[in-house]
């Protein structure tokens, strides 16, 4: 894991502070680096501007914006940034340092024989008044919080802690009344309903699957003792805007939270539902 | 109180550069310029005032900290586009193109890749501190809310 590819000089306020890059995540330019004064292991996103015609990226000054206004405990940390000086091979980069994370849920996912341990699990969206002590109901949460967290990057700690990192929002985050409270036993899928407009939404049309349908697929997938690779085949993107707003306000709340919703003659919108609750 | 502390920085800051332009006449005159070239580019796309005064506020900010070339008129400009360019990324949800949001009298037309560079020193002079944190307007409303400016409370103000 910490084998040493890349060495990368990055300034901050005027410092030059060397990061080891030790990991280069895939494409995107994301690297596991040690800040070299403090020892502190951190992760560098390095922001992209090659093909870039309108000078800086508008979705990375965006990103920024929202990401040092929100302090949240699910909402992965920009501690600063820092850029790279002329002259090496990282000529001009730009990079955002957040906290290193120790596992990307979609990769995780991906990767074959990899296992959740249970307190990775459990933390995941769980109420914490709900005693969970069942391996499969702790499973179904997770699988339930992963469908909430999808539109965003996931990531881990080795002990379970979530953090998502906002992709792009460019959109108004809009506005739901979410009553999360204790399943039944049964009813484990997630179903979105606006009595307002008399319609339901159910995890289906969220993207998600209808788990009783598919209830052999999610067996396999939860049952077996092999549960860790869940998720991850199942279609899991939701299918509108307002859809993905939701899901990353609700990442935003702790248990029992509301999100409260505009009436239509006051300004709220026909997508937002109106009084909409959130059950798994 | 974080809140406070960077207000006071940077009302010190300002009172600073407001000293400086006093001194120098050239800085005084270009930075009017700037500002009103950059009022009416703001007006021309119809931004928010929010725009128009973040820009100016990193205009100063810049200009407290840095030094440009006195003799030529050019460097100002460019300025000017990157500072607003950045405003108009930060608060307006649709932003015209550098080209576009040159073609209001301006007197050089400069690269998407120049006023690239130009915003990276910007951004980097500023510290990545681009949230202007008290703007005025976040405040007005709040006023308005106060004032007592509905006909009818008028009225009956005076009735009583």
């Amino acid at each position: 894991m910490t084998e040493i590819r890349e060495e990368v000089e990055v300034e901050s306020n005027g410092q030059i502070i060397k990061a080891v890059i030790s990991e280069v995540f895939s494409q995107r330019q994301v690297y596991m680096a040690k800040e070299i004064k403090t020892g502190e292991i951190v992760a560098l996103k390095k922001i992209r501007m090659d093909n870039e015609r309108e000078g800086f990226p508008i979705t990375a000054i965006r990103e920024i914006k929202i990401l040092k206004k929100l302090h949240h405990e699910n909402v992965i940390k920009l501690k600063e940034i820092v850029t790279s000086p002329n002259g090496n091979k990282y000529k001009g980069g730009i990079y955002m340092v957040f906290e290193y994370m120790d596992h990307d849920l979609t990769g995780l996912a991906d990767r074959p024989g990899m296992r959740l341990t249970v307190p990775q699990i459990k933390p995941v969206g769980v109420d914490a008044d709900v005693q969970i002590d069942d391996l499969s109901r702790a499973l179904m949460f997770s699988y339930v919080f992963y469908k909430i967290m999808w539109r965003w990057n996931k990531l881990m700690t080795e002990n379970g802690q979530l953090k998502s990192i906002i992709k792009e929002l460019k959109v108004p985050i809009t506005t739901f009344i979410v009553e999360p409270f204790v399943p039944h036993d049964q009813e484990f899928y997630l179903s979105i309903v606006s009595e307002r407009l008399g319609s339901t939404i159910s995890f289906f049309d969220s993207g998600g699957i209808d788990i009783e349908e598919n209830w052999d697929k999610v067996k396999t997938i939860f049952l077996s003792e092999a549960c860790a690779p869940l998720i991850a085949t199942l279609p899991l993107e939701s299918l509108s805007g307002s859809l993905s707003n939701f899901q990353v306000y609700t990442a935003l709340l702790k248990p029992h939270e509301r999100i409260m919703a505009l009436d239509l003659p006051h300004g709220g919108h026909l997508s937002h539902g109106y009084q909409v609750k959130f059950c798994f | 109180l974080s809140l406070f502390d960077s207000e006071h920085d940077h009302v010190k800051e300002r009172t600073r550069l407001l000293v400086q332009l006093r001194k120098t006449k050239w800085l005084r005159n270009a930075r009017e310029e700037a500002i009103n070239w950059i009022l009416k580019v703001c007006a021309y796309y119809s931004f928010r005032p929010e725009t128009a005064y973040v820009s100016a506020i990193y205009l100063d900010r810049f200009l407290f900290s840095r030094t440009l070339k006195q003799d030529k008129a050019w460097p100002m400009q460019l300025l000017s586009v990157a500072c607003l360019s950045l405003a108009a990324k930060m608060e307006e949800s649709k932003v015209p193109l550098l080209l576009d949001l040159q073609m209001v009298e301006s007197r050089f037309l400069f690269k998407p890749k120049t006023v690239q560079r130009m915003e990276l020193l910007v951004m980097a002079t500023l510290k990545w501190r681009l949230g202007v944190i008290v703007k005025p307007f976040d405040f007005a409303h709040l006023f308005i809310a106060r004032l007592p400016c509905s006909a009818s409370t008028l009225l009956g103000d005076l009735n009583y």
